[in-house]
């Protein structure tokens, strides 16, 4: 193992001299428990907004325009403003909905969405709980965002919330076989469901990444990129998918009766979902925190910054992608989306799978 | 060409054309922005653009013309005297009504009334939105190529 001790078995250790007892289970999972707020405050919030922000300033200069640039120096603090602006204005619950589902649906997507994070390896040692099982915990938390979109739709008792979250559910269910298929090449590749083993399978230089792992590998992994990346836009309802909220035709989707902060907290989610889903393609096929020059497995071995830098570099580049992406391909039919995944992603995603299992044989 | 091969196309094309595109909305990005930061920066406006009147008040001579002509009887205009010695006490303009249609300055004798390049007058009360040009000690009027102060609002009626 290349990467440092989890950060979460250093605090659990620590928590247990504190307190001096063992390093039991209830130690281990307040050391996790903390971890993972700190992650999800320090680490996953600041970047979220500033997926926000990034996502209007592109948007603007793709439209020739120059987006925000009014509240602070360059606008920057227009995403924190704005959510001043949803936790001021008013929740409105109206006559017809189901008021308790209506006032959970929110929390499920919002939760969902930020818990993926914990498995993420954003630097060596730097991740909440390194799971055995990783990835399938990842894409299970994306397929649990799905029942709060809709619980929303339905409680919304609005023909647009209940088509929009109708489609989500048809999309990111059909969306999570490409998805897990694709994510099953590296994880065949490195034999380990774990994101931080596949991470540290990948140090080195830049041919130890699994997207082009030693030239050949690549007949497997770019294929297996590609979908993974093009399932993980439909899985976080970003345009050309972006069907359950498509504004032109169904108003605002699942979300159209919700306002103030229960609106923000389907809106800031979105970003968090493709946050995640761009560190995870980083993980499993751009080499994760490690850089293409072989430092980390060198001289800069376990140095928490430096893999924190070349994480949320790559992840920035595929999340900046995402956005251009969004202004270049219009949005798909309902019909076009599901023949995309069904007769498109999914045959090659499994021809994916068992050429890296012939791989990994030979 | 068979089902497999077009099925195969369609796939490659998919992703050809997804390339295709992005040539096209990448470059954008780093192409200058066309907006005006309009209250900062502001347009350069043609020379017949009818905004504001400039009204020069020395050269008036209370004729009563363009009040007559005014299709949307906008302009007031009172005067003390009569003949040369006419003095003009009020001359008002009502922009709540004005339709910048310049017919007022075209019959002036004197052409002492102009349509300027102010376009944004702004109030929070009709009676802002009244302005009149002959009152001396709070001066309206502007000469040709002077700056026009900005807001405007603070020009209006206190």
């Amino acid at each position: 193992m290349i990467g440092a001790e989890p950060l979460s078995s250093s605090l659990a250790a620590w928590l247990a001299a504190l307190f001096g007892v063992g390093a039991t289970w209830p130690i281990q999972a307040l050391a996790m428990l903390i971890v993972a707020t700190g992650v999800v405050a320090l680490v996953v919030t600041p970047v979220g907004l500033g997926g926000v922000y990034l996502e209007r300033k592109l948007s603007g200069r793709i439209q020739n325009r120059r987006g925000p640039n009014r509240v602070g120096p360059y606008g920057l603090l227009q995403t924190l403003a704005d959510g001043i602006k949803l936790l001021v204005q008013e929740d409105i619950v109206h006559k017809a909905a189901d008021a308790a589902l209506f006032r959970f649906a929110p929390y499920v997507v919002f939760l969902a969405a930020f818990t993926g994070y914990v498995v993420m390896p954003f630097a060596p040692g730097l991740t909440a709980a390194d799971l055995d099982v990783g990835i399938f915990f990842f894409l299970a938390m994306i397929g649990i965002e799905t029942i709060g979109v809709v619980m929303a739709g339905w409680s919304s008792n609005n023909k647009w919330s209940l088509l929009g979250s109708m489609r989500e559910v048809a999309q990111v269910v059909s969306y999570e076989l490409p998805l897990g298929l694709a994510a099953m090449c590296p994880v065949i590749a490195s034999g380990s469901l774990s994101l931080n083993t596949i991470t540290d399978m990948q140090a080195g230089p830049i041919w130890n990444w699994f997207v082009i792992r030693n030239g050949y590998w690549a007949i497997v992994m770019v294929p297996a990129f590609l979908i993974f990346y093009t399932a993980g836009l439909a899985a976080a309802k970003r345009l050309p998918f972006d069907l359950p909220e498509a504004e032109s035709e169904l108003v605002a989707g699942f979300h159209t009766e919700y306002s103030g902060m229960r609106f923000g907290m389907f809106f800031l989610p979105e970003y968090a979902v493709m946050l995640s889903i761009s560190g995870v393609a980083t993980v499993l096929f751009l080499g994760g925190y490690h850089d293409p020059f072989g430092l980390s497995a060198g001289s800069l071995a376990g140095v928490w910054w430096w893999g924190l830098i070349w994480f949320f570099l790559k992840t920035t580049v595929l999340f900046l992608l995402q956005i251009v992406l969004r202004w270049t391909l219009p949005r798909l039919r309902i019909d076009q989306v599901m023949y995309l995944c069904y007769k498109g992603l999914l045959p090659v995603a499994m021809a994916c799978v068992v050429l890296a299992a012939v791989l990994r044989l030979l | 060409m068979g089902a497999f091969s077009q099925w195969a196309r369609n796939l490659w094309m998919g992703l050809k054309t997804t390339f295709v595109g992005l040539g096209v909305t990448v470059p954008y990005i780093f192409r200058r922005p066309y907006t005006l930061q309009y209250p900062e920066e502001r347009e350069v406006l043609p020379d017949c653009e009818r905004g504001l009147h400039n009204f020069e008040i020395d050269k008036c001579i209370a004729c009563d013309q363009c009040v007559k002509i005014c299709p949307v009887d906008c302009i007031a205009l009172e005067a003390e005297g009569k003949g040369k010695f006419a003095r003009m006490t009020k001359y008002e303009i009502d922009y709540t009504k004005c339709i910048f249609c310049a017919l007022c300055t075209e019959p002036c004798p004197t052409e002492c009334i102009h349509m300027g390049p102010t376009f944004d007058l702004v109030g929070y009360t009709r009676e802002e939105c009244i302005i009149d040009y002959a009152d001396r000690e709070n001066p309206r009027t502007f000469s040709e190529g002077e700056e026009i102060p900005y807001p405007l609002a603070s020009f209006a009626r206190k």
